[in-house]
């Protein structure tokens, strides 16, 4: 709009300044269209923030377990990954894994005109350890006269796999794919066991690592019996620490196209999917989900 | 908009004054200025029916057509997949897979920029079933992974290390001496005296998530995920023969998505 000629002491003041003033108002005013005086012609002018109905689920110190509750907390969740797949995972259904809406969007506004368009969504989860992992101790007499040890833990072998569902108001599930994420464990390469690195590798006879290659505990650098002199020192537990600790983010927006791709109707609740892809077993911690309704355009 | 009056009538014989003839301009160049307040609606006078969608939001929005019911099968066949390579080459790799570039016109201001996606370095198996041969490949550097704006990497969405002045790493030196703790006798510790490892983001499966908000210029913007493979280590093992054919220089990127949410106010 333009900006009104404010009349001054020194300003002249006659017939032909007048009009000016006048015929600005009128210009402007005959342009308004009918568009920008009708329903939704408000515009950002007007508004501030058209974020609503924020929800958040999310794990507290109360159900998980910390290094300070002395193991009194729930020690996490174990997922058998024999069981699931990407149509089907684990779903643990509990508060931090899951996040449901005041109300059921269909992401349109074709059927009501208050509907939020686009829902972000925000999830992590932490795996915390692998479980079924075996302590490798090699025969000195077979392995170049020293007696290294190791872990079958094998980063190309062992994964979590995490993904979002969606859940309708009439509780219809569907696995949205394109948020599926794969996590492998952390994995250290150690010196030990290390020290012939043929490229490319060869097996050790008879162990299932390779030679030069083996892996080790996933936080430590020395694990095992820390030597490869020979002497025939048993590992202990703390050396194979096989907790992991790998957190896995995922960031989506939501829109009605993504509901028509997996044949829902609407959307109620959001689902942190769990299973493993290669058919391990691991634990989860600490996990939360957020989702955020928006009305925006979808361009 | 609601009902304005002027505030005075002046009369034929009215001495005539500019502060009366401004005042009554003023109440209609406000309300035509746009200059609306708590006075002219009530508290609950608008819903979002009243808005129109781009009101304060815009989404961009780019993802990979993803295959159901399977996340092994890029490892078997990455291009069926849809999976992006990512080249076994040093400096920033950008991509035209979908899903990992985001051209758009945008109206300019606050602008949320996120990528998230899924980096695969790996064969998924151990050994090749009638060879025996197991797929372990020590790796060093990892990958820098950061968002691209209009041709600049946006450095405070820079994921990874990798400093090579710092991090001493050659993947085909893991040798005896730094291997053999009793090298370097006083501390018994042979990573001290040869560091072997790199800095980046290593894995053989890397869930990864950029983000940034940053103010957009208004026009065409081009966004884009850029990949940094430093000094090209991050490789599979070598194929075998006749048992298997792919080539152990890419790995890749599975599924994955980028946005940019416009906050228009």
């Amino acid at each position: 709009m333009p900006k009104y000629p404010y009349l001054n002491d020194e300003t002249p003041f006659d017939a032909a300044s007048l009009n000016d003033r006048f015929d600005t108002l009128r210009l402007t005013l005959n342009a308004v269209t009918t568009d920008a005086v009708a329903e939704r012609a408000l515009n950002p002018v007007h508004v501030p923030s058209l974020i609503r109905d924020v929800v958040t689920s999310k794990n507290t110190s109360a159900i998980v377990s910390t290094p300070q509750d002395g193991g009194n907390a729930p020690p996490g969740i174990i997922v058998d990954g024999l069981s699931h797949t990407l149509a089907h995972p684990f779903l643990p259904g509990r508060e931090g894994y899951r996040v449901t809406l005041a109300d059921a969007l269909t992401l349109t506004r074709a059927s009501k005109k208050e509907a939020p368009t686009a829902l972000m969504v925000m999830a992590n989860v932490e795996v915390t350890q692998f479980d079924g992992i075996g302590v490798v101790v090699t025969d000195g007499a077979t392995w170049n006269g020293s007696a290294p040890t190791g872990i079958t833990l094998n980063e190309y072998t062992w994964d979590v796999t995490v993904v979002l569902v969606l859940e309708d108001n009439s509780g219809t599930q569907a696995t949205l794919y394109r948020t599926e994420r794969q996590v492998s464990p952390r994995v250290t390469i150690s010196p030990v066991m290390n020290e012939e690195t043929p490229d490319p590798p060869v097996p050790v006879s008879g162990h299932t690592f390779l030679e030069g290659r083996a892996a080790m505990s996933p936080l430590r650098d020395l694990p095992g019996n820390g030597t490869t002199d020979g002497l025939n020192i048993d590992p202990h537990y703390k050396q194979f620490d096989h907790k992991t600790y790998q957190d896995v983010a995922i960031r989506t927006v939501l829109t009605a196209s993504d509901l028509t791709a997996v044949s829902l109707a609407d959307v109620k609740t959001i689902h942190i999917g769990l299973l493993s892809a290669n058919k391990r077993t691991f634990y989860v911690q600490r996990a939360n989900i957020t989702a955020i309704p928006l009305l925006a355009e979808v361009v | 908009m609601s009902w304005r009056y002027k505030l005075y009538d002046i009369e034929p014989d009215h001495v005539v004054s500019i502060e009366p003839i401004n005042e009554n301009f003023q109440p209609f160049v406000e309300e035509l200025a746009g200059g609306l307040n708590e006075h002219n609606f009530k508290a609950d006078a608008f819903t979002l029916a009243n808005f129109a969608d781009d009101a304060a939001l815009r989404l961009h929005q780019v993802y990979d057509a993803a295959l159901p019911d399977d996340p092994l099968i890029g490892y078997a066949n990455p291009t069926l997949a849809g999976w992006a390579e990512i080249q076994a080459t040093d400096g920033w790799q950008a991509f035209s897979d979908e899903g990992l570039r985001l051209e758009f016109v945008g109206r300019g201001g606050t602008t949320y920029l996120c990528a998230s996606f899924n980096i695969h370095c790996g064969t998924n198996a151990t050994s090749v079933p009638g060879f025996g041969t197991p797929k372990y490949r020590q790796m060093g550097f990892g990958y820098l992974v950061a968002l691209r704006v209009n041709g600049s990497v946006l450095h405070e969405t820079l994921l990874g290390s990798g400093d090579a002045s710092q991090d001493d790493f050659l993947s085909t030196e893991f040798s005896r001496q730094a291997s053999d703790p009793t090298s370097n006798p006083l501390d018994f510790d042979p990573l001290a005296e040869r560091p072997q490892g790199g800095g980046g983001l290593a894995g053989a499966r890397l869930p990864v998530v950029v983000d940034a908000l940053i103010d957009l210029l208004p026009g065409n913007n081009l966004i884009e995920v850029v990949v940094m493979n430093i000094r090209g280590s991050m490789q599979r093992v070598q194929a075998r023969g006749a048992f298997e054919s792919y080539d152990a220089r890419l790995t890749y990127i599975g599924h994955r998505e980028l946005f940019a949410l416009e906050m228009v106010r």
